[in-house]
């Protein structure tokens, strides 16, 4: 148990990072992942963030509940003035970690442009993007993370679209930068997340992380938090995988393959939504991603004779 | 001559522009990083910094961008290069604001350039850094290369010695690409009159810690308030150290330069390259007799407002020559001419010229046109007025 805690980066407690006594909302997905983000980077490290809840709930006040310092930027300022901050340090020789925690809202919004501008020049930071699907903190609005047919506080993306739409993918946007390192991570999966957090944290270069968390505004029970977060990947919803130099792809966990509906039916945002729309999008992602990692496992000698793994299983009526 | 002087004496005089200027003065204050995006006019300045191999130089996707990558550096305690003109500083606007009040001693170049409002513009215009008024940036106006050169280097002193950025400002194509003789300080100098940086404020130094999160509102409005009065105690620290520039370097600079004020009865009120032109225009009426005088305006932020009545404020009327307009209101530098003038109660009649806009040439002529009506209008003048070649008009 306790090796299991010092793997999950648990104990000893003093080497807390992120500590009780911020001030996020009961049943929060992110406040749980960004304390295993920021224990998996420890303390030699500085943590920026742009507006969102974080800018909130880090640190009520003159207070922080976190142990390393936690720069406050604008929206779309921070990808760029991380990369800044890290070409200082190595200016001065210094090895701190610069690390963003930012939103969906921020990341495949408002600094899309800054994201894929300090990905294109090789900037050497870490990028954990905490995607609730949407723009949770002004109380649940749309961004291009929030599936299409999924209910906001103004409506479903579909209903003011012309012309179908779909998410934005942006592991692949990054990916396609042929930047060292993306993967997706969850707070469900901690030893997952750990592991990559620790792959990342050694890389200089761009890496990203795509964290799916659960945010109460998808209108769920909060004690239902880490289930959707777990049944989001055992769904293949969210696929856990990574992505190195743009072209090395692997999945890292094997999913279950739940029905999706297990995840959609315990969120009031995908009540009435069409879910068929969703099943497709989640069903066309894994296809690429199948043949993107057979591509490799290929290249790599294995995989040959092995029955093709399963993709999602279809919406339950 | 002190041995200070015979030191910053060993100077090398070139023909340079101000773009190469520019560069130069963030080199010679020990910038190891430059953030730059390329917009016209202040495209020599990065493209000179490009070639130096002593500098990290870094070309971001954009100018909100350059500006909140130089703020990144800014935090580690590095000095950073910065430069643009136009739209690209009215990009940055949303930065310059937490530039300052994370109280960040970063300076920034701006080769002033008209902004795309009935049209695109390429000429000189200083909407842009005006428009940065109340961000808390110091805002410091050259009329020469030279002053662009020196006005970096003190302005990297005043700014890390009161923890505010500051912009030095030249009107585009004017100052960014007339070429003249350049007194370049010696680098060894440059550097000690500009000094160490001190990182205080250095959050990695300090452990966790909050920086610039949800502050309430009477710490926020407290922190305005702090702001406030240090930009304008910033009149100390800038003659402090433009006495010690002075002193090193042999060119002595304050926050404005009155010209023949003394028994002037009409003083014309000017920032930037415009100054030459009225200075020959001032001259010119001097030869004739008449007593005409002029104030060159160094600095914006701080306004110098009580040394600009001291020294203007005993002539009967003051012109304000402004290559910008707030449309509404009229020119900007004459606003706070006015304000100036209400606060200390001075009964001197002000003119406002809205001159030069776009980059329209302003010549000697044409102020003495701007005279010659003010000596003929007697009454309560139209608060602005918009000075051309062919005359004045309302």
């Amino acid at each position: 148990m306790e090796k299991l805690a010092r793997q999950m980066g648990l104990l000893p407690l003093r080497e807390e990072m992120f500590a009780p006594g911020h001030n996020a909302c009961p049943g929060c997905g992110s406040t749980i992942a960004l304390r295993m983000v920021l224990n998996a980077v420890g303390e030699r490290a500085i943590c920026l963030v742009p507006a969102s809840c974080a800018s909130l709930y880090v640190g009520p006040g003159d207070t922080s509940a976190a142990s390393v310092p936690v720069i406050h930027t604008l929206f779309a300022g921070c990808f760029a003035e991380a990369e800044g901050m890290a070409r200082g340090l190595h200016l001065q020789g210094r090895d701190e970690k610069v690390v963003v925690w930012a939103g969906d809202g921020c990341c495949y919004d408002i600094a899309l442009g800054a994201l894929s501008g300090t990905a294109a020049r090789g900037a050497d930071i870490l990028v954990v993007c905490n995607d609730n699907e949407g723009y949770q903190n002004t109380g649940g609005h749309q961004s291009t993370a929030t599936p299409p047919d999924a209910a906001t506080r103004t409506g479903r993306r579909s209903e003011h679209a012309l012309t179908p739409v779909g998410r934005k993918d942006l592991v692949e946007i990054i990916a396609a930068h042929r930047v060292p390192y993306v993967a997706t991570a969850s707070a469900a999966f901690p030893q997952d997340l750990a592991a990559k957090m620790a792959k990342a944290a050694q890389i200089r270069g761009f890496r990203m992380i795509v964290l799916l968390t659960p945010c109460v505004t998808w209108g769920y029970d909060s004690r239902h938090s880490v289930k959707l977060a777990r049944l989001a990947v055992e769904t293949g919803y969210f696929p856990l995988y990574e992505v190195e130099w743009g072209r090395h792809y692997r999945v890292s966990h094997e999913p279950a393959m739940l029905p999706l509906e297990m995840f959609t039916r315990l969120q009031k945002r995908f009540h009435g939504a069409d879910l068929d729309a969703v099943y497709r999008e989640v069903q066309a992602k894994w296809e690429d991603l199948r043949f993107n990692a057979g591509r490799e496992a290929a290249a790599l000698g294995e995989g040959i004779g092995v029955p093709a793994p399963p993709l999602p299983s279809p919406t339950i009526r | 001559m002190s041995s200070r002087l015979a030191e910053g004496r060993r100077q090398t005089a070139r023909m340079i522009n101000g773009a190469e200027a520019m560069a130069l003065g963030f080199e010679l204050a020990g910038a190891r990083i430059a953030y730059t995006y390329p917009i016209t006019p202040q495209i020599e300045v990065m493209e000179t910094l490009s070639r130096n191999g002593e500098i990290a130089y870094v070309q971001a996707d954009s100018e909100y961008n350059v500006l909140a990558g130089a703020q990144g550096v800014a935090w580690t305690g590095e000095r950073c290069a910065v430069a643009t003109a136009s739209q690209g500083l009215v990009l940055m606007s949303e930065v310059m604001w937490e530039v300052a009040g994370n109280r960040l001693p970063l300076v920034m170049g701006v080769f002033n350039r008209g902004l795309k409002g009935p049209g695109w513009n390429l000429g000189a215009q200083q909407n842009d850094t005006l428009f940065m008024r109340d961000t808390g940036w110091l805002q410091f106006y050259c009329e020469s290369a030279q002053e662009v050169l020196d006005f970096i280097l003190i302005a990297f002193r005043v700014a890390e010695e009161s923890c505010l950025p500051a912009i030095v400002a030249g009107d585009g194509f004017y100052l960014s690409h007339e070429t003249e003789e350049v007194r370049i300080p010696d680098r060894a100098v440059a550097l000690a009159f500009v000094g160490e940086r001190v990182r205080s404020g250095d959050p990695m130094a300090a452990g966790g810690g909050n920086y610039g999160g949800l502050m309430a509102p009477p710490k926020y409005s407290r922190a305005c308030q702090r702001m406030h009065h240090d930009v304008t105690r910033v009149a100390a620290v800038f003659a402090a150290a433009a006495a010690e520039f002075a002193d090193r370097f042999g060119r002595s600079y304050h926050l404005l330069s009155p010209v023949h004020h003394h028994d002037a009865e009409t003083v014309v009120v000017a920032a930037g390259t415009v100054c030459g032109t009225v200075r020959d225009a001032v001259e010119r009426r001097r030869r004739r007799g008449d007593k005409v005088g002029m104030v060159k305006l160094h600095a914006f932020r701080p306004f110098p407002g009580d040394a600009l009545l001291a020294a203007a404020g005993g002539a009967a009327k003051i012109a304000v020559l402004d290559r910008n307009l707030a449309p509404g209101m009229g020119g900007i530098f004459a606003a706070e001419v006015r304000l100036a003038l209400h606060r200390l109660r001075c009964p001197a009649t002000l003119y406002s010229f809205v001159t030069g806009l776009g980059g329209a040439d302003v010549t000697p002529e044409m102020v003495e046109r701007a005279l010659e009506y003010m000596g003929a209008e007697n009454g309560r003048p139209p608060e602005t007025l918009f000075l051309y070649e062919t005359g004045v008009e309302e």
